[in-house]
């Protein structure tokens, strides 16, 4: 039912639009998504693809047509990452409000200043809260697997809600591995036409989005929230569906690795990919200890976390995120979802490959064995995160004036 | 302060008519109300309509009741025709090709913040219908000026008079190279509906600009709203024209220009004008005609 094919994380996004039979594409380029967009136009150029493809004039733009679309009573997909995600930001929420089935590829990449091309979460984790399944892939084989899944949790009616996969800027976008493609009509098969519900019909005429009252906001927001409490329940359906249809590798919510589940490091994405080496190498080592990969961080799984975590000793999140006077991402969920537990892990927050810094297994193999040996692992007290490899010569506390600058 | 009366002027045919539920929204003498009264009228029930936030967005819509027969959203305020450009090709690819795709926006949705998303379908020449109705300030928000305000008017961002610029938006049209561009003016409907019948036989990205005064940002009293508009137009502030297939045709010559002071003097917002003021707005409108044959 498969074929493996050579395919970097943004070919992988491409054939599974293309194999999920999208019907309009509303995109803007930006690094280092345009490949991803490349790949499309010669599809559709060459007549594999037959499907409304629109270059917008922005990103902003892109959101707004590809919601215009899916309120059309169409297949959507687009496109972004960084400084185009958060130019989409008002749009996500239209997107989520009006219960579009939107999905979309975001290739995370840092926020500018200071500039950067490279990977981290801050892009998607800055737009967590706008209603949007957001899942975090860790190779170019879960980029294609989580789009299909996508279209088909997002368009099910008990979801109904626009979803982001998530992938990393170069490390997965412009990274051939290989990847098992789905037989093109088989996926047909099993995701069906398009189960979008246009509400701008001129067979059904509706007003959308009427002046809210008071007394019915609260009511929309709280169906939203219902529809993302579903979506843990649809998500891991729906990948149990395709891993049977396909052969494919079951995919829940969580991806914990078999073994002693003491020492716990929980992180997402490619770090997820550099975490399962170190882990696996201090197994053979003697030194037992588990990686808990979060795949779906919208809706965040806090009862699957529950369970993994309840036995655990000490937890070492680790955030390619930073939250400016706050915590990492993943620190702070994975708290929240500890409390009240008898008792609760030790939890230690790591920050680490932003801006794409490297992550290498040795220091990850290093992490996790001194958060097993001591109570307080790292230089930093705890409830303040730990940034792993930082080189401190180069921030003077000293100085205020340490800005991205250059001189003639 | 809005009237919480129906307004008299307001035609009672065609299909946008407000319902009871919505009188209160919309104000006496809103020149936006004839304007997307023709349009309904004219093009009938084969369109959708997205329109940016706006004063007709407030009007058009609300849980009890809508002004408008035909899919309607109320849409965010900087990216109409990037909605309508997505609407469009889904029903393109359901083969709902016969169904125009409209969108109706006031100036700043149109000329500010909508400037960007204006452009991109244009160049693109999406087959849109794009209404811009131009009562030349932010009346949503109490009537701030924006770039298509007539220089030196007061408004509350403004108080000192608007600057000497106003942004030519049909003229920034024309030159995206669209089939079709249109000015029209409220006071002359025959007009107006003319060039929406001509719009809506074309295909691609078709733009039109109506003046719509708001009585309440313009300071004249409220059923003076047809005069005031035909006033702008018999003294030559406001053109009547259309670039059709890139041919330019002023399609109402006032036979003799009223001097401008006649449309000024009626309103407020330009009550502390002085006569040096008036005559420079007199001379930058006899430059605009000079080169009209």
């Amino acid at each position: 039912m498969r074929t493996v094919e050579l395919l970097t994380g943004n070919q992988a996004t491409a054939r599974a639009v293309r194999l999920a039979g999208v019907q309009v594409i509303p995109i803007y380029p930006i690094t280092p998504q345009s490949a991803m967009l490349g790949e499309i136009v010669r599809d559709v150029e060459q007549g594999r693809f037959p499907c409304e493809f629109i270059n917008m004039e922005s990103d902003y733009a892109a959101m707004a047509a590809a919601i215009g679309a899916s309120l059309g009573g169409t297949r959507v997909f687009t496109a972004t990452n960084s400084q185009g995600l958060l130019f989409m930001a008002e749009h996500l929420y239209t997107a989520s409000g009006s219960r579009c089935p939107i999905v979309m590829a975001v290739v995370n990449r840092g926020i500018s200043v200071p500039h950067t091309r490279y990977a981290d979460h801050n892009d998607a984790l800055a737009v967590s809260r706008a209603g949007w399944i957001q899942v975090f892939c860790e190779d170019a084989q879960e980029v294609l697997d989580t789009c299909l899944h996508l279209y088909k949790v997002c368009e099910d009616p008990r979801v109904r809600l626009p979803a982001m996969f998530c992938y990393e800027s170069f490390i997965h976008s412009n990274t051939a591995e290989g990847v098992a493609v789905p037989d093109p009509e088989a996926v047909v098969r099993w995701l069906g036409p398009p189960r979008v519900e246009a509400l701008l019909d001129p067979a059904d005429v509706r007003g959308l989005n009427p002046p809210t009252p008071p007394e019915w906001y609260t009511e929309f927001k709280y169906a939203e929230q219902q529809a993302m409490t579903r979506a843990l329940t649809v998500l891991p359906e729906v990948a149990a569906a395709y891993a049977d249809a396909f052969g494919a590798p079951p995919r829940g919510l969580l991806d914990v690795t078999e073994g002693e589940r003491r020492c716990v490091l929980v992180t997402m994405g490619s770090l997820a990919k550099t975490a399962r080496r170190a882990v696996r190498e201090l197994a053979a080592e003697g030194v037992p200890a588990a990686l808990c990969k979060i795949r779906v961080y919208r809706p965040f799984p806090v009862e699957a976390l529950r369970e993994v975590l309840a036995g655990a000793e000490v937890v070492v999140t680790l955030d390619r995120n930073c939250a400016t006077g706050a915590h990492g991402a993943l620190y702070e969920e994975v708290r929240s979802a500890l409390y009240g537990l008898p008792r609760p892990p030790r939890v230690h927050g790591v920050i680490a490959g932003l801006g794409g810094r490297d992550v290498t297994v040795s220091q990850l193999k290093d992490l996790i064995q001194r958060a097993a040996r001591r109570s307080s692992p790292f230089d930093a007290p705890d409830g303040v995160a730990h940034w792993l490899g930082l080189t401190r010569d180069r921030v003077r506390d000293e100085s205020p004036q340490f800005h991205p600058v250059a001189r003639r | 302060m809005p009237s919480p009366q129906p307004i008299p002027t307001l035609p009672k045919s065609g299909r946008f008519t407000l319902p009871p539920v919505l009188m209160g929204t919309a104000c006496e003498g809103c020149g936006a109300l004839p304007a997307a009264d023709i349009l309904a009228e004219t093009l009938g029930a084969k369109m959708a309509v997205v329109c940016p936030a706006s004063c007709a967005a407030t009007f058009s819509l609300s849980y009890t009741g809508m002004a408008w027969r035909v899919p309607f959203v109320h849409w965010i305020f900087e990216s109409a025709p990037a909605a309508a450009t997505g609407l469009r090709h889904a029903y393109d690819a359901r083969g709902l090709k016969d169904v125009h795709v409209v969108c109706f926006a006031g100036d700043s949705g149109t000329a500010d913040i909508g400037f960007q998303a204006l452009s991109g379908a244009a160049s693109r020449n999406e087959n849109i219908l794009y209404i811009c109705y131009d009562n030349e300030v932010a009346m949503n928000t109490q009537g701030q000026a924006t770039s298509t305000s007539t220089p030196l008017a007061r408004t509350p961002t403004t108080p000192g008079g608007a600057g000497l610029l106003r942004k030519d938006v049909p003229r920034i049209m024309a030159a995206h190279g669209i089939p079709y561009v249109a000015t029209a003016a409220v006071s002359h409907p025959d007009d107006y509906r003319q060039k929406l019948r001509r719009a809506a036989r074309i295909t691609g990205f078709r733009y039109l600009q109506v003046l719509t005064p708001c009585p309440i940002a313009w300071g004249y009293p409220h059923p003076d709203t047809l005069d005031v508009t035909r006033l702008a137009v018999e003294t030559g502030l406001w053109m009547l024209y259309e670039v059709d297939g890139g041919k330019w045709r002023v399609s109402h010559r006032p036979k003799r220009r009223r001097p401008v002071r006649e449309y000024l003097s009626l309103q407020r917002r330009f009550a502390a004008l002085r006569p040096r003021e008036m005559q420079a707005l007199q001379r930058r409108v006899d430059g605009a005609w000079r080169g009209v044959r």
